[in-house]
């Protein structure tokens, strides 16, 4: 029998399904990989003033702030998905979220040019150093989906650093990430919505992350259409209703789904992603021309939460 | 023990938000940057859970370099290489010394019961000390320490973090000038929901890197969790148990273990006043908290944030209207707000609400401006010794099931 173990994290719930050992040390394992989870929450909260997140913004228009390698690692990846998506994905948002009251009561300045504080060029790494500097005083990182999927990886790491290979991890049914197969099967299934007929991913040593326009339209800014932002409008996204893509990493998963979502073409990301794209209600496209290990069938979700059907 | 009895002028600390003259100069503890005023070079003993922890923290003080760091265990020296960019590490703290003879201070993050020997031989070495608490795991080994740390003339701290707690602190000179009035009752809870079971491929690193499950050598909860509550509400209260009782049993891990991991205990003071303390690894229900109950108010603590619910009838001060409030239920609590008049000055009081570090770098911050600014220390070893003493006596009262009394004696660092 696998073993589940959960955490609440990042606002949403992480599970882990672990097979393959002693249920004992498949659990110590499973809970170190938890900690790493909350380890990660813990850095990437922007709402927590105790974040990372929150110290590099106090710092911004400060010298450069030394960094774990974990969060140096994610913001190297952040900023070259924001680069290879031209902008659609922005780490750099917490300025607009605010003035889209979608965050504290803090006001922005006036007299500061919002298009420079989401100036993905005023994120300055420096791999010698692992230091971040936000160049301007107001920048603020959000890293949305994409710590989640960080997250993931992370404890990830940890589960086969600790030799437990078979697992299938999951963040708030949106992001999902597999290892090892469960025994005697090629791939751990995933279905995307839940209707009997929704698309479903058959995942191995891959990720999967669905975003979709819509799916939390409680939160949504006055007048928009979606919780992604399009970073170039400044709003709410209207161009996709969802995305899902396989990749490598959860980290890069979530990234590029939230890119899609947010405006960025089907050519953008890097070859070796698998893709998929809902423009309508009732409609999923596959990016022509890419490989995908997605399983296309009649679809008529919309909203596509992610169920993990580990056995 | 350090005593301040100076009572804060309350009425200012949030009268300021009504007009008070705005500065921009952000409250020491919201600073982006700590300043010690001279650079330290450190080195650091242990890299397991508490040591990852402290390396995380220390990338925030631009003046601490941190030269090396050792580890008996070659897995966690592995991990710690590339968390800790231009350090080396080493297996042992004497070759770690022997290295880098010019190293300021020690962090030292080992077990608890291995906290003893890289205490006195950092002392030994005059090197200044920050030792992770329960300060060891025997009243021997505390008073050895001690006494390495009296003779040695240099700065020990011992890692109780409330006491270097911005949040703990003005909770504190609430309390101590009144703001509660009597203290009826204290309670305090350690929950959470993990078998404190690491992994480990063999049977060897499966009893070093689960000491706290080893019966020879740990204090169980009592002491990993406990003693830090117990150590924030004798500095509160200046009151130390003179009896406990504790109960507790294997309700949550049926693993095999031996080590109890639900406690219950009551510790009662020469006044006839209680504190009552719970902790599980079975349930994270409100987690970590402290409660003291007076006749005019109650002041709950949750590490990085407090509150302040006042009776009915207790008096108004006046900048009750300015304060922050959040509601719980029925009650409504006064959110706690370290330097309160500068943030409210500057239309910033939400700024403060939670603190913007982790416990731990309070504790560490306050360790090197011990050194640098020669500050008072905020816990010695001796402070270190009681809360330490407190837990060693609850642990007794679970294991044996008498319960324990506790003298002047048994607090004493002689």
């Amino acid at each position: 029998m696998p073993l589940r173990l959960a955490c609440q994290a990042m606002g949403t719930r992480f599970e882990l399904v672990l097979a393959g050992q002693s249920e004992d040390q498949l659990r110590a394992v499973g809970e170190l990989a938890l900690e790493e989870i909350q380890i990660a929450h813990g850095r990437w909260n922007a709402f927590a003033n105790d974040s990372v997140l929150s110290h590099l913004a106090r710092c911004a228009g400060g010298p450069p702030v030394t960094l774990d390698p974990e969060t140096f690692d994610l913001l190297q990846t952040c900023v070259r998905v924001a680069k290879q998506s031209r902008g659609f994905f922005n780490p750099l948002l917490g300025p607009l979220l605010h003035k889209l009251g979608l965050r504290d009561e803090t006001k922005l300045d006036p007299a500061e040019d919002l298009g420079t504080l989401l100036d993905v060029r005023g994120l300055v790494l420096d791999p010698k150093g692992h230091s971040a500097q936000l160049t301007r005083p107001g920048m603020q990182l959000d890293l949305g989906a994409i710590a989640k999927g960080a997250a993931l990886d992370l404890a990830a790491r940890v589960l086969v650093d600790e030799g437990v290979t078979c697992a299938l991890l999951h963040g708030g049914t949106s992001t999902a990430l597999a290892l090892d197969p469960p025994p005697g099967k090629d791939a751990w299934q995933v279905v995307i919505g839940p209707e009997k007929h929704a698309p479903r991913a058959h995942l191995a040593h891959s990720a999967l992350s669905v975003s979709a326009a819509n799916s939390r339209r409680g939160s949504l800014p006055r007048g928009d259409h979606s919780h992604i932002l399009d970073p170039h409008r400044s709003r709410g996204t209207r161009h996709l209703q969802a995305a899902a893509v396989v990749a490598p990493s959860a980290a890069t998963a979530d990234a590029w789904s939230t890119a899609l979502v947010a405006g960025c073409l089907p050519s953008d990301p890097p070859q070796g992603l698998g893709l998929l794209t809902q423009t309508t209600s009732d409609s999923w496209l596959l990016a022509p021309g890419r490989p995908s290990c997605f399983h296309i069938e009649p679809c008529t979700t919309t909203t596509p939460p992610l169920t993990a059907a580990p056995f | 023990m350090h005593d301040n009895h100076s009572s804060p002028d309350r009425r200012t600390v949030l009268m300021a938000g009504a007009g008070g003259a705005a500065t921009q100069i952000l409250p020491d503890f919201l600073a982006a940057r700590p300043h010690l005023g001279a650079d330290l070079r450190v080195g650091l003993v242990g890299v397991g859970r508490q040591g990852r922890a402290i390396l995380a923290e220390l990338g925030k003080f631009d003046e601490v370099t941190l030269v090396a760091y050792c580890d008996t265990d070659e897995r966690r020296l592995g991990s710690a290489a590339r968390r800790a960019k231009g350090a080396k590490g080493y297996a042992t703290q004497d070759a770690m010394l022997a290295a880098h003879p010019n190293l300021d201070a020690l962090l030292i993050a080992t077990p608890t019961h291995l906290h003893r020997a890289p205490c006195e031989g950092g002392l030994a070495a005059a090197k200044h000390i920050y030792c992770e608490s329960p300060l060891a795991h025997s009243i021997e080994d505390c008073r050895a320490i001690t006494a390495a740390a009296a003779s040695a003339g240099k700065v020990f701290q011992t890692g109780y973090q409330g006491r270097a707690n911005p949040v703990y602190k003005l909770a504190r000179s609430f309390v101590r000038s009144g703001a509660i009035r009597d203290v009826l009752s204290m309670s305090a809870q350690s929950n959470q929901k993990n078998s404190w079971r690491t992994p480990a491929s063999d049977p060897v690193r499966d009893k070093a890197l689960n000491w706290r499950l080893d019966p020879e050598v740990t204090l169980g909860l009592a002491g990993e969790l406990g003693a830090q509550q117990f150590d924030v509400l004798h500095w509160f209260t200046s009151k130390y148990p003179v009896r406990v009782e504790a109960s507790g049993g294997i309700l949550a891990w049926h693993d095999g273990r031996e080590v109890a991991d639900t406690v219950q205990a009551r510790l009662t003071y020469k006044d006839g006043s209680q504190l009552s303390w719970n902790a599980t690894l079975g349930n994270t229900y409100n987690g970590t908290q402290e409660i003291l109950m007076g006749t005019m108010g109650t002041v709950r603590l949750a590490w990085s944030h407090g509150w302040l619910f006042k009776e009915s009838d207790a008096p108004t001060q006046g900048w009750e209207v300015y304060a922050n409030r959040q509601q719980f239920h029925n009650d409504e609590g006064i959110t706690l707000i370290a330097d309160a008049t500068k943030l409210a000055s500057q239309g910033k009081l939400k700024k403060g609400v939670g603190l913007p570090h982790p416990g731990l770098y309070y504790g560490l911050e306050t360790f090197f401006q011990s050194i640098t600014q020669e500050k008072d220390v905020v816990c010695s070893a001796e402070e270190g010794l009681r809360a330490t003493a407190i837990a060693i006596k609850v642990q007794t009262a679970l294991t044996t099931g008498q319960a324990q009394d506790i003298s002047e004696a048994d607090l004493a660092s002689k």
